[in-house]
């Protein structure tokens, strides 16, 4: 009796509770819709409105508002189920360790990448809130429609002020805790660590786009949602100085470190309100180098952060200002090298010194030129900014400064080797240093190599200063003073608008192959060439190149008989345009750009819906993100961001060191399939996206891999033709002939470029057993073996053009109302 | 379509084109391969979509090819012939230098291109011109501009040791025959007119007796050509990847809204690529010739938008317009304020007076849905003969941004274009309304007294309309459609 009392009860409990949204003459239970409703049914009342009677007719809503890492599942496990986490080993442990152990390292390192933005993050927006309030509108312009997509994915909301990014970051946080839980003493299964790997790199967009979002409407950094998009082809102009020769050393240089700005927005606006904009040099490396030009156009980009160290060893800055950064080096030693100051700025970047905040600009400098201190630490932005400029100066009047580079007297200490070949052993960039030692022009060349990690230094037995010699010979040859190019600086948020031109060059037409996205630092030899070409290849092919993080810098330095890269091709996100985003936190605006594509199309929404948008991109939009150089946590944590969004990514060179990757296997016919969104059969596709997460060795391989990955099961007539085509010129070009599975994604000779045409259909009759005849396939041999005509193959085959398709049984439509 | 029989007209103009062809001066003779597997052989130039838009400046120019410098007098003909046995397939002939012998010049010149097919008529003219193109519109190192006897050619120095005459030749014809099995035999002429071959005056002779007339007798079919000359449309679902409910009707007079076929297109696309997103629609009957719906129409877009809708009014944006899926260039949209259609384009970023922008309205209108009131287009849709013709058509139009007015100007009756506003004369209801009844627009006719608007009554997307609403929203179109503007 009791357990029917207590269920005829609840039954009737919950039916007098009903949440019930009506749109249009439909009824939506919102408990049906969301896990647990409490706290956020005014969101989702929203969401479900804003969705409309049509879409909810046509697919059961779920939303993730707020999601936990399980939230997502239906989504991951698509992914995770047709992508296996495969693990290499990890060079710090001696044994191979099990599975379960290494997804637990991953979720780890994800971990930390996350914590990192989101520390930044959090300080960026204390600091806003402190200075505008928490009602502080957030306003992207009229040429964004769809503001923060990273955040609303998650959270099932736009941050319409800096009250909603507390809300949106507090999640975040909170999430946080709960991963890293698991992360250190989970008892996960593999996938299940996996998921919540995927979990934390959604939520480092989140972070990272926060961040961006406040720079770009509290410090005004230029947004293009700003801008009406007739400007976009030259906008910003391409005039940020790049490179350590463009530094007037006559005049006092600040340069900035790290990854907050908020001390070089202030020593701008100081020099602004001085009138100083002429009499000082301001110049970043690394994240805020990128930074910088966004609202600042006399700032200057010396170098990328991995390459940090050249800039104090060239003795180029008067004042060092460091904030938490990316890179490990003793920055106050290295600054006393060349007898400039330190202002580290912040709670994180301690660096030893003393932290003189409560004291007033005027004592500090006394006190600082006086006694000759190295530096001092400050918390408050404002004053750091101030401090840095007066500091500045009064060392510029003070009169010269140690210049560490004299190539006689280092003659003499570079007399010290004894040719251990130590320093040669160490070298991460297999450079041949001390063969080097007594010639000039050798020891220039390994300047060109170099990424001044300064590990030689260190191993060598002698204490010879191999990266000062480096950097003198850099000097004497006119490599520094050489090293001189111009960019755009960063431009924010990609529009509405570009997408809709992009549309009907890459998903409805095919007069590109896609989008390409460079993200990352380089840290090895020929990297700044090597990041260049690649874009430039692909610009070539008339694709969408992106870079965003310090590889703009190195595009930049792409020079030949027609100008930089930046001033060959036009600014706008549209075929054949080079866009640069902008510094770290900008790569937000890589997915950001792609779910405003998903919305184009699709009308869908960007709320709390995550399966859906990226069900959508994943096997509809020719996108890819190549992440080239360094392998940080970071990166580690946007690459699971980007998988989970639906985006594959190529990591390289020399890939093989993050640890897991996912990768698809062709031959598994059992792994490559979708539903028919309508009748909801399960039909065999073409195996790709083929990989998720894939290493590369070399340029050639990126590019080939790159335009191997644009494939889509549900790409229409021209874009797999455009596609087919990538791949095939690639692989010609590169290894001399085509990949062994290209004519997997043949479905009509009208897919088969013109020029090649006759060749390709030749070997699909010799070395695939198709029936050709003529400038026509006759008959297909399927995967399984047989010979069918056309229209049996495509029935069998791959999905109909134009039909609707899903990888979700939820996203088939839905038959129960009509 | 074309009829088979040649009228005399046309018996006589092919007779002359013939004679002409026949007499102009001995060139060099080659034959191109003819064969498939060799159309490509021996060419070393790139052709494909990336070389697509190439810009040749002056101090980059090896050679150019008529333009301004020639006051135009050149010419890119190309011409469907009757009569298998009129064409010796693969011959090409060049008269006059080759490439290598005319560094920095600037010299008239004409191609004449033909292709014979036994099914093959001059309603393919552009497709024809089209892939013909494409040796030079994605041929590396060329600058094309302009078509017909417009056309203009620069070469590339950098690319000029790659090329010559006979393979762009072989190339134009080539990539004709190989993108189009209907031309079963092609030939060509090319004429570099230097002072020695009669010059401009060579060249424009023949614009002059054999192009024009062409040219006019093909555009004038062309345009007389409408929906009733057809027996079938075709519908093309090449959206529903993202928008399952979706199809788009294309009929002569109707191109689909992402502008990128047209009805000869899609007929021609149906053909050669049976597998593919576009499909027949034959019309049946026709129910409301003004509004454009027909029986056959209305089965099919049952059948292929998953029995979804029930009808279409190919030319009203106010009841039962097309399915709109989300890559439109511009689209209509009623404004109940004045009782009649705004018209905005994807290049205008502010206010509609609808007070929301062009993405904004994009992002409510899409995704497969029957929008009463609402409807995306080709920013080329406006230059259909019926446009809206079912609500009153550029009579009802009240409202263009600025930019895309001027673009249409030659689409807008001269006696309307200063009767529509733009959003330098207002964006706000209030303004509008003052705007329109100070230029007399036809629209005020439909409001009470002159005075007062009396706005539709629209249902709610993908419902269907009540027949009293219905009858009131078409009678309204044809009381404004028969206006004389005031």
């Amino acid at each position: 009796m009791e357990p029917e009392r207590f269920a005829t009860l609840r039954a009737g409990e919950k039916e007098a509770n009903k949440k019930i949204v009506k749109v249009g003459d439909c009824e939506v239970d919102l408990e049906e819709v969301v896990r647990d409703l409490r706290g956020v049914e005014d969101i989702a009342t929203d969401i479900i409105k804003e969705m409309g009677e049509r879409r909810v007719k046509q697919w059961k809503p779920k939303l993730n508002i707020l999601a936990h890492a399980s939230d997502i599942a239906e989504w991951d496990s698509v992914l995770l189920n047709r992508y296996h986490p495969l693990y290499t080993s990890i060079p710090s442990t001696p044994t191979i360790m099990e599975e379960s152990n290494q997804a637990k390292l991953s979720l780890q390192d994800t971990c930390k990448g996350l914590f990192k933005q989101l520390t930044f993050a959090r300080d960026l927006l204390e600091f806003a809130i402190k200075v505008f309030g928490r009602d502080r509108e957030i306003d992207m312009g009229s040429s964004i429609t769809y503001p923060t997509m990273n955040t609303s994915m998650l959270t099932g909301f736009y941050t319409k002020n800096l009250d909603d990014m507390d809300r949106a970051l507090s999640y975040a946080e909170a999430q946080l805790s709960e991963l890293l839980l698991a992360a250190y003493f989970g008892a996960e299964s593999v996938l299940e660590f996996e998921e919540k790997a995927l979990h934390a790199g959604a939520l480092t967009f989140l972070a990272m786009e926060i961040a961006e979002t406040i720079k770009m409407c509290c410090f005004e950094f230029f947004n293009a949602g700003k801008h009406p998009a007739t400007e976009y082809s030259d906008s910003p102009p391409v005039e940020i100085e790049v490179g350590m020769g463009t530094v007037d050393r006559t005049k006092p240089v600040i340069v900035f470190f790290g990854n907050n700005f908020l001390p070089a927005w202030f020593a701008v606006e100081h020099v602004k309100a001085k009138g100083l904009e002429d009499a000082i040099e301001i110049c970043g490396v690394g994240a805020v180098g990128h930074d910088i030009p966004r609202f600042y156009n006399g700032g200057k980009v010396l170098t990328s952060a991995v390459k940090a160290r050249k800039v104090t060893r060239a003795g180029i800055p008067d004042v060092v200002v460091a904030s938490e950064t990316c890179l490990d080096f003793d920055l106050v030693a290295e600054a006393k090298r060349v007898d400039a100051k330190v202002v580290a700025y912040g709670y994180k970047a301690g660096s030893g010194l003393e932290d003189r905040s409560d004291d007033s600009v005027e004592d500090i400098l006394k006190n600082v030129m006086e006694n000759d201190l190295p530096g001092v630490r400050i918390t408050i932005p404002e004053k750091a900014g101030e401090l840095a400029v007066k500091l500045a100066i009064a060392i510029k009047q003070k009169g010269k400064r140690k210049e560490n580079y004299l190539l006689a007297e280092l003659k003499k200490e570079a007399s010290k080797c004894n040719s251990c070949d130590l320093c040669t052993q160490v070298c991460p960039n297999k450079q041949t240093i001390s063969k080097a030692m007594d010639d000039v022009n050798a020891l220039a060349a390994i300047y060109d190599n170099c990424i001044f990690c300064g590990l030689c230094e260190k191993a060598c037995p002698e204490g010879v200063p191999i990266m000062d010699l480096i950097m003198s010979a850099a000097a004497t040859t006119g490599k520094l003073k050489g090293d001189k190019y111009l960019m755009r600086a960063g431009r924010g948020p990609m529009s509405e608008l570009e997408w809709r031109d992009l549309t009907f060059g890459i998903i409805l037409g095919g007069n590109g192959p896609g989008m390409i996205n460079i993200i990352g630092c380089g840290n090895y030899p020929g990297s700044e060439r090597e990041v260049a070409e690649m874009a430039r290849y692909f610009l070539e092919r008339n694709a969408l190149v992106t870079v965003s993080g310090c590889v703009a810098a190195d595009v930049a330095k792409y020079f030949d008989e027609n100008g930089f890269l930046f001033e060959q091709y036009i600014a706008a996100g549209v075929l054949k345009g080079l866009v640069n985003f902008g510094g770290c936190t900008a790569i937000s605006h890589v997915p950001a750009a792609i779910y405003r594509g998903a919305l184009v199309g699709s009308g869908y929404t960007p709320k709390a819906n995550w399966t859906q948008i990226a069900d959508y991109l994943y096997a509809r939009l020719p996108v890819v993100v190549i992440m080239w150089g360094a392998a940080t946590e970071e990166m580690y944590a946007i690459a699971a961001g980007l998988v989970r969004s639906g985006i594959p990514v190529v990591i390289g060179p020399s890939g093989f060191k993050f640890k897991r990757y996912f990768l698809g296997d062709k031959d598994d016919r059992s792994k490559w399939w979708m539903y028919d969104g309508v009748t909801g059969e399960k039909k065999e596709v073409e195996p790709c996206p083929m990989h998720m997460l894939v290493p590369v060795d070399t340029k050639e391989e990126a590019i080939a891999m790159c335009a191997k990955l644009l494939h889509r099961p549900l790409a229409l007539r021209d874009p797999r033709l455009a596609s087919l085509e990538a791949e095939n010129e690639a692989y010609k070009n590169f290894f001399g002939e085509y990949s062994d599975d290209w004519h997997l994604y043949v479905r009509s000779e009208q897919e088969l470029h013109v020029m090649r045409r006759a060749e390709l259909l030749r070997k699909l009759g010799q070395e695939h057993g198709w029936e050709i005849e003529g400038m026509k396939i006759k008959r297909a041999r399927h995967r399984s073996g047989e010979l069918m005509d056309m229209q049996e193959y495509n029935k069998r085959y791959g999905i109909q053009l134009g039909r609707y398709s899903t990888l979700v049984p939820r996203l088939i439509t839905r038959k129960d109302i009509k | 379509m074309t009829k088979a029989k040649l009228t005399e007209e046309e018996q006589e103009q092919a007779k002359d084109r013939q004679e002409i062809w026949d007499a102009l001066p001995k060139g060099k003779v080659y034959h191109v391969p003819t064969n498939p597997d060799d159309f490509f052989t021996g060419i070393s130039y790139d052709i494909s979509p990336r070389q697509a838009g190439q810009r040749v400046r002056k101090h980059d120019m090896y050679c150019e090819l008529g333009g301004p410098k020639q006051r135009y007098s050149s010419f890119f003909f190309i011409e469907v012939v009757k009569g298998e046995d009129k064409i010796e397939d693969g011959r090409v002939e060049v008269i006059g230098p080759e490439i290598k012998e005319i560094e920095g010049q600037s010299l008239p010149f004409g191609f004449w291109i033909r292709y014979y097919g036994k099914e093959l008529t001059e309603d393919y003219l552009d497709l024809l011109t089209r892939w013909t193109y494409f040796a030079l519109e994605e041929g590396e190192g060329w600058m094309l501009l302009n078509t017909r006897d417009t056309i203009w050619l620069r070469l590339h120095k950098k690319d000029a040791a790659k090329h010559d005459f006979e393979h762009l030749g072989q190339a134009m014809i080539n990539l004709c025959k190989i993108q189009f099995p209907l031309v079963e035999k092609a030939d060509a002429k090319i004429l570099i007119a230097t002072e020695d071959l009669g010059g401009s005056e060579h060249t424009k002779g023949i614009i002059d007796n054999v192009c024009t007339p062409y040219w006019e007798r093909v555009d004038k079919r062309a345009r007389a050509f409408s929906d009733g000359d057809a027996d079938t449309f075709y519908g093309c679902t090449i959206c529903q990847t993202f928008a399952p409910s979706h199809v788009c009707a294309v009929a002569p007079d109707r191109p689909p809204y992402c502008g990128i076929i047209t009805w000869i297109g899609a007929k021609v696309m149906c053909d050669l690529d049976p597998y593919g997103y576009i499909f027949e629609m034959p019309k049946g009957e026709c129910v409301d010739p003004e509004g454009g719906e027909y029986t056959g129409i209305n089965e099919k877009i049952y059948e292929k938008s998953n029995r979804t809708y029930k009808r279409v009014v190919m030319y009203s944006s106010i009841t039962y317009p097309q399915t709109n899926c989300g890559c439109f260039e511009a689209a209509i949209f009623y404004i109940p304020d004045v009782d009649g259609l705004g018209l905005v384009d994807r290049r205008y970023g502010g206010e509609t007076p609808l007070g929301v922008t062009f993405s904004k309205l994009a992002g409510l209108i899409s995704g497969g849905q029957q929008n009463h009131g609402y409807c995306g287009i080709s920013s080329r849709t406006p230059r259909s003969r019926k446009f809206v013709r079912a609500d009153g058509g550029w009579n009802r139009i009240v409202w263009i941004p600025k930019e895309y007015k001027q673009i249409l100007t030659e689409s807008i009756p001269a006696e309307m274009f200063d009767k529509i506003a733009t959003e330098e004369d207002c964006i706000d209801a209030e303004g509008l309304r003052e705007f329109l009844k100070r230029v007399h627009h036809p629209v005020v006719t439909l409001w009470k007294d002159g005075e007062t608007p009396d706005p539709l009554n629209l249902p709610p997307p993908n419902t269907d309309w009540d027949q009293e609403e219905e009858k009131k929203a078409r009678e309204k179109g044809k009381k404004v459609l028969t206006i004389l503007p005031l």
